[in-house]
């Protein structure tokens, strides 16, 4: 449903799924599937992405391209298992509070030119991910608002992070790729590290040996790597990796059933094209999309009344249809695999027309959405449900670049926004991030939310100490924002990965991490 | 003229009928093309015939539906393009000279501009949707109507009444809607519908790439975009739509078609059979004389409806004697030369009772090579009868080449000879020269050269001056008497001049309407002597001949009847002033005179009124 | 220039050399389109809705990201500054730096042209090969109206793969010969046989519509005075049409090839789509989905350049088949 446009921006992309890749051992479109049965050395996994990578940079990385060089080249402290839970990544072992945590590095680690990764190093690469400077999108996710003090302590391997305010989120956000660790060989020169692989400057299970922009990437197994995630299935992890720029889903899924990739990522109803014959199919959603409101003057969204019949309009099973119906229905701003998400039907308002058109009846309503997603189609579902309910609706369809400029720098006119999350991080403090703070310019908050309550609710769930007062603070935030319908949850849109015969790969929080991809034999 | 051709009938009828589906079907079928069944992506069955698509609705009826909105679409982009295109092309001629240069240099640019780029990235500049789809289309092939419309307006600028009207004042508007676009209009007609189905698959292919129709709106491109999404679990999503798509553009090809073909006057008719002279019964044949060379005995030439344009023409001519066709343009004089030198039009057939040259039949499987080198032609244009794309060497010396085994160098020598015995100066250089770079004189004169070089028996020439100016019409029928009478070279001579034919020929037939209405010798026709009223009209209505001095030629009045009108009697009876009350009615009979015949009632009666 | 055409006889004694005018008006007209083309494409890529800096920030970037962004990229300038680095940069040979993945342009370019200009050559090869023979003998056979079946069969499969969108058939292509079949690669770039599919989807259509050309032309050439004149001289078949008529069919053919493989330089984006061809077509769509002017402003060029380079070269083909052409200004 999602529909891989030839290009997608980085923005939305929710092709950017299928940039997690798939493999193929064969070694050429026409040979069949060779792939590493014997789990030999010069095995080969292919696997494909469907645009080009932005940025060699782990900091710097926006799109899923991005994520999965980062992923493969530059290890995090710590990584989510399948069930999100923090497993050790380079560190062994930590002590985590919401204030901060010191990490204790695994022994003998090194960089890819084979010098030892001290505590400094990894320190310093932390620095460099934290300084505003760098202009990593990911740094509040770990960090949170304020600038952390981040030392090392090389005798004792370890490395301290303290924070300038309590953030709960600290261990996740470091577990993503924009906190990847990068070797001192490559924070010598950012620009070059932006610009392609740099020797030595990896931390990674593989090193990128070749470099074809646009085209494809040749990423070859470092040998005796120390630092692989607990969780990778069963089979040999393969020498090489190979991922191709696929634009097209169908393309890439012609691919997979002539033996040319061993693993694609699937939006659309290709994937009913694997149910059988021995591929693995697994699912999980990636954009959660929900409404959000311009609450600022003048706008119908500053009005409760408004706010409550738009909700009562919109039919989340409806709207979950568009898409196929094997996403989720949320009860929140994202689904129930997120930590601390409430699946509580009773804290969202309950669908009901025809109380929605009491209300609704004649009032203006421009809704702009982006078209990155299934074409929009699921933009035309709340227009014609708001229709139903007597609004005036006007839609427009845009692509991610103007949807960005015009809603999320909020330069355009709108009222109105399908938003398709794509929570990478797979939180709930992801999408919160959006809903709270100063608007654009300064800050995040593009509709203009002044939900105080939903604001203390969040801070308190960054400060919580463990994770049930994480849940709570995080109870008390969904509670104050779905009871002002500050955002109408719809579903999210799933996303299929396919594995080819002899494939496997672990599914990491709705994407599968391509270090753990797996040649079964 | 647009004829209707079976091709251009059947693709406006199919156009029609979609153009009706396209007004109708949203009244019709818009409940079903939207109504949300929850049966989400379904196969085909009775209920959906073509399935559903994902958000469950009824493909067929969407198709359908869609048919207005794409074809509204489709007309939109097509007419910004035509008249974006049209508009510069044509503006671009009637400005002056300076304008000119500069409207040229922009045409180049946007042909240069990248089409599909700029398609997209005015789709990016106006966001996605129906109108940038529109606007992005018809800027990106207005290029294209710009090159074509600026082409053609050069040439039909170039010409005389459009240079006459601009000196005379004539405003720019008025020479474009007078002069420029009415003749430049047919082919204009032709990139049209080729535009059209050119904008209905690349709108289809901006919603490919997303930059097409949004939802909700749809049309066939981005139904068959996300039908293509479920190719493997329902083909039917995308088959209607694609069918949809591809039957409107063979449609609108087959229009084109049709328009390029009626614009076409060469390919005028339904056509069945070559020109291959075939022979039959036929009426009795006139004595032919010992010396005849080349012996015609009834010979007929039709078109494929029947209709005959040469209607049984018996005649001969005898070794070294230069006979002459005269007649109105439509008489069949030039048919009935192209006859004897089998190199009729395709659309026409011949047959006669006898068509021989000496002992060559031309009738039967004549040998190439005799046909090279016996019969030499020269042509009405010398202009157009050239190859303009290979050199005069190459053109004049390729019957000797092929036909006679002669080396090239040889050749050559040969035909500077010839150049240079029919007054072609500089004749080496001539025979490197391409033909446009000759003046119109050297080209006839390089031409009966070049037919004369082989050595023919007999030499025809079909209007061989009617394209010259008079004094190089005299100097080319002084070559023909030359040749005539160096050669020895019978001559078959065509021409709509009675003037030409008396100072160069030995005989003269007049043709009028498909038949000979007079033969005479050229003494009798100096003199005076012709019998057949026609024959004194034509006379009359030539001042060097027979008017006196200061008193203007007569016309004849009224014209000649179209060939499929023509009576079973005399032809000309409608504007003869001596037509009697049968002529038309009943054929002719031959009156005999001492150095001829002529066909003619009145003449008929005159003698037999005499007689008695 | 039609008149100019009529006194070429003239003209050609006078002149030195036609080919020296020619070229020469050439150069110029070269110049004017690159500058036209630069300042145009400078102006509309200005004009697309839509922030760069914040199209390649990503959704969770803030605002301070942005601004960032949009500072390295030279965003913040007044666009008159942007616009006179960007032209500095040009006469440098600079074509800049792609904003999204900050690559030289140059090298975006070289990445890519070389695949898009391997599948738009072999094309238009095919094209050429295919189209021309076959609308030739065509409309040889079909002459004077005869063989109705031949010519309506023609039409019809002709018009039939002419009207197709060129994607679905990519798609049927991909379904019969790689998925059905196991022939062919179903998409990539590595082997010759992987070429075979695009190639064809490409050709098939474009092959269709220029065969119908050939015809139409051929059908006019054939009734020409001088290939009457030709049949006097009474040449074998292929004599007669490969000297006679080709030569004349081909300046109208040429034109159109010409303008065809300018055409689909930067215009087989879908195929390249459909077959993940790593060409220059869906880089560009890349480039205006993410805002990526310097790409977008250097595709244009480089393809705009082409394009008037093959068209320069088209003309020195038909001045070669036909000298008159050299002398008209514009092109024929």
């Amino acid at each position: 449903m999602i529909r891989p446009r030839p290009a997608v921006p980085a923005a939305v992309a929710v092709s950017a799924v299928l940039t997690l890749a798939a493999c193929t051992t064969s070694a050429g479109p026409g040979a069949g599937p060779t792939s590493g049965r014997d789990g030999t050395a010069g095995a080969v996994f292919r696997f494909a992405a469907t645009s080009d990578a932005n940025t060699f940079d782990p900091a710097k990385g926006t799109a899923a391209t991005d994520y999965s060089l980062a992923r493969l080249q530059y290890a995090t402290l710590v990584n989510r298992d399948t069930g999100n839970k923090i497993i050790p990544g380079l560190a062994e072992t930590w002590d985590a509070t919401p204030a901060g945590a010191t990490f204790t590095l695994r022994k003998g680690l090194t960089c890819t030119d084979g010098k030892p990764l001290t505590a400094s190093a990894v320190a310093g690469s932390l620095r460099r991910f934290a300084d505003p400077k760098t202009g990593s999108s990911g740094v509040v996710f770990a960090f949170g608002p304020g600038a952390p003090t981040i030392t090392a302590d090389d005798q004792a391997g370890t490395v301290t992070v303290t924070l300038a305010q309590p953030w709960s989120d600290l261990l996740v956000g470091l577990s993503l790729t924009n906190a990847g660790i990068v070797c001192p060989a490559g924070l010598a020169d950012p620009q070059a590290l932006a610009r392609g692989p740099v020797a030595g400057a990896g931390t990674g299970p593989y090193v990128l040996a070749d470099v074809q922009r646009g085209r494809s990437y040749t990423f070859t197994l470092r040998e005796g790597y120390p630092a692989f995630p607990a969780y990778a299935p069963q089979g040999t992890p393969p020498a090489q990796l190979k991922l191709s720029v696929l634009a097209n889903e169908s393309t890439a899924a012609n691919q997979l059933s002539t033996g040319g990739l061993d693993y694609v990522a699937l939006t659309g109803p290709d994937a009913a094209r694997f149910t059988q014959g021995g591929y693995t199919l697994k699912t999980a959603p990636l954009p959660r999309m929900f409404v959000v409101f311009n609450q600022r003057e003048g706008h119908p969204g500053a009005d409760p009344k408004i706010r409550k019949a738009v909700a009562q309009a919109l039919d989340p099973q409806a709207f979950n249809k568009v898409f196929g119906g094997k996403g989720e229905a949320m009860k929140s701003w994202s689904d129930s695999t997120s930590e601390c998400a409430s699946t509580d039907a009773a804290l969202v308002t309950a669908t009901d027309p025809a109380a929605a058109k009491q209300v609704l009846a004649g009032v203006k309503i421009r809704l702009t959405g982006t078209n990155g997603v299934a074409n929009g189609s699921g933009n035309a579902y709340v227009q014609e449900a708001l229709r139903a309910a007597g609004a005036d609706v006007t839609l427009r369809n845009v692509d991610n670049a103007t949807w960005a400029s015009d809603v999320l720098a909020d330069k355009g006119e709108w009222d109105l926004t399908v938003m398709a999350h794509l929570n990478f991080a797979g939180t709930l403090t992801s999408g919160a991030l959006l809903l709270t703070g100063p608007p654009p310019p300064r800050g995040r908050n593009f509709g203009d939310l002044r939900n105080d309550a939903f604001t203390a609710g969040m801070g308190k769930a960054m400060a919580a100490a463990d994770p049930a007062a994480k849940c709570a603070g995080w109870a008390e935030a969904q509670q104050a924002l779905l009871g002002r319908n500050d955002v109408v949850p719809l579903a999210t849109v799933p996303v299929a990965f396919v594995y080819g015969k002899n494939a496997d790969g672990a599914v990491v929080n709705g994407t599968p991490d391509p270090t753990t991809f797996r040649i079964k034999g | 003229m647009i004829r209707w051709t079976k091709g251009l009938v059947l693709g406006l009828a199919g156009l029609a009928l979609i153009v009706l589906v396209g007004v109708v079907a949203p009244f019709v079928w818009d409940e079903a093309a939207t109504r949300l069944t929850g049966a989400a992506r379904e196969g085909m069955s009775a209920a959906h015939p073509l399935g559903t698509d994902a958000l469950g609705r009824d493909v067929l009826a969407r198709t359908l539906v869609a048919t207005r909105l794409t074809l509204v679409l489709t007309a939109l982009a097509t007419l910004i393009a035509a008249v974006l295109g049209i508009g510069l092309g044509t503006a671009v001629w009637v400005s002056g000279a300076r304008v000119r240069e500069v409207g040229l240099r922009l045409i180049d640019v946007m042909v240069s501009y990248p089409a599909v780029i700029l398609a997209l990235v005015v789709a990016a500049i106006l966001g996605a949707g129906g109108p940038a789809a529109v606007v992005a289309i018809g800027v990106a092939w207005s290029p294209a109507f710009a090159r074509l419309t600026a082409n053609l307006a050069a040439s039909v600028a170039g010409r005389d009444h459009v240079a006459t009207a601009r000196l005379l004042g004539v405003p720019p508007s008025r020479i474009l809607t007078r002069h420029l676009l009415p003749n430049i209009a047919e082919p204009l007609l032709v990139l049209i519908s080729v535009c059209f189905a050119g904008t209905l698959t690349a709108l289809s292919g901006l919603s490919f790439i997303g930059l097409g129709v949004q939802p909700p709106a749809y049309d066939w491109g981005s139904l068959l975009d996300t039908g293509l999404e479920a190719l493997y679990t329902n083909p039917g999503e995308a088959l209607g739509p694609a069918i949809a798509i591809t039957l409107t553009g063979v449609l609108a090809g087959f229009v084109g078609d049709g328009l390029a073909e009626s614009a076409d006057p060469r390919r005028a008719g339904p056509l069945r059979r070559t020109g291959k002279a075939v022979s039959r019964a036929a009426a009795p044949a006139p004595e032919v004389p010992q010396d005849a060379l080349l012996v015609a005995e009834d010979l007929r030439v039709s078109r494929p409806d029947g209709v005959e344009l040469v209607a049984g023409v018996s005649f001969t001519v005898r070794r070294g004697e230069i006979v002459g066709i005269v007649g109105e343009s439509g008489s069949g004089k030039s048919l009935t030369a192209m006859a004897v030198a089998r190199l009729l039009p395709d659309q026409v057939r011949a047959e006669a009772a006898v068509l021989r040259l000496d002992d060559l039949d031309l009738l039967g499987p004549a040998p190439d090579r005799r046909l090279a080198l016996e019969i030499g032609v020269v042509y009405q244009d010398p202009a157009a009868s050239f190859n303009p794309g290979l050199r005069m060497g190459g053109q004049i010396t390729e019957v000797l080449r092929r036909h006679r085994g002669t080396g090239r160098a040889e050749a050559r020598r040969r035909a500077v000879e010839a150049l240079e015995s029919v007054g072609v100066t500089r004749p080496e250089a001539r025979l490197r020269q391409y033909p446009h770079e000759l003046s119109g004189g050297l080209r006839q004169r390089a031409m009966i050269a070049s037919a004369v070089l082989p050595g023919p028996r007999l030499l025809v020439a079909d209007e061989p001056t009617t394209a010259l100016d008079v004094t190089v019409q005299a100097e080319v029928l002084a070559l023909v008497k030359e040749i005539n009478e160096r050669d020895g070279t019978a001559v078959l001579f065509i021409s709509h001049d009675i003037g030409v034919i008396a100072t160069l020929c030995h005989r003269v037939l007049v043709m009028y309407a498909g038949r000979v209405v007079e033969e005479l010798t050229v003494a009798d026709l100096r003199e005076g002597r012709a019998r057949h009223p026609y024959t004194r009209a034509l006379l009359a209505a030539t001042p060097r001949l027979t008017g006196p001095a200061g008193e203007p030629p007569a016309t004849i009045p009224g014209r000649p009847p179209a060939p499929a009108e023509r009576p079973s009697g005399c032809a000309f009876a409608a504007r003869c002033a001596e037509a009697l009350p049968h002529c038309a009615a009943e054929p002719a009979p031959p009156v005999p005179s001492p150095g001829g015949w002529a066909a003619c009632h009145a003449l008929a009666t005159k003698v037999s009124e005499g007689a008695s | 220039m039609a008149g100019t055409a009529t006194r070429a006889g003239a003209a050609a004694v006078r002149r030195p050399h036609p080919w020296l005018g020619f070229l020469l008006r050439r150069l110029g007209g070269l110049a004017a389109v690159l500058v036209t083309l630069v300042v145009v494409t400078f102006g509309m890529v200005q004009l697309i809705p839509g922030d760069p800096a914040r199209a390649l920030a990503g959704q969770s970037a803030t605002e301070e990201q942005v601004t960032l962004l949009r500072h390295e990229l030279g965003l913040d300038r007044p666009q008159a500054e942007q616009f006179g680095s960007y032209a500095a940069g040009l006469l440098r040979g600079d074509l800049g730096t792609s904003f999204q993945t900050g690559e030289p342009v140059a090298e975006v370019l070289a990445g890519r042209l070389p695949f898009t200009a391997e599948l738009a050559f072999l094309a238009i090869a095919v094209v050429l090969v295919v189209a021309v023979p076959l609308g030739l003998t065509v409309a040889v056979l079909t002459r004077g109206g005869r063989r109705r079946r031949l010519d309506t069969g023609f039409t019809f499969v002709t018009g039939l793969l002419g009207a197709a969108p060129e994607y679905v058939l990519g798609t049927l292509l991909v379904l019969i010969f790689a998925i059905r079949l196991g022939a062919l690669p179903a998409a990539g770039a590595e082997t010759l046989s992987a070429l075979i599919l695009p190639v064809a989807a490409v050709a098939l259509p474009t092959s269709c519509v220029l065969a119908r050309i050939v015809r139409r032309e051929a059908a006019v050439v054939l009734g020409q005075d001088y290939l009457r004149a030709a049949r006097g001289h009474r040449l074998p078949a292929l004599v007669l049409y490969g000297r006679h008529a080709l030569p004349n069919l081909l300046t109208g053919t040429l034109t159109m090839g010409g303008l065809m493989l300018a055409g689909l330089l930067g215009g087989t984006v879908i195929v390249e789509s459909v077959f993940a061809w790593p060409g220059l077509g869906t880089r560009v769509v890349e480039a205006i989905l993410n805002r990526d002017y310097p790409v977008i402003q250097g595709t244009v060029l480089v393809l705009g350049l082409l394009a008037t380079l093959l068209n320069t070269l088209v003309d020195i083909l038909l001045g070669l088949l036909d000298p008159r052409t050299l002398t008209a200004r514009s092109h024929p």
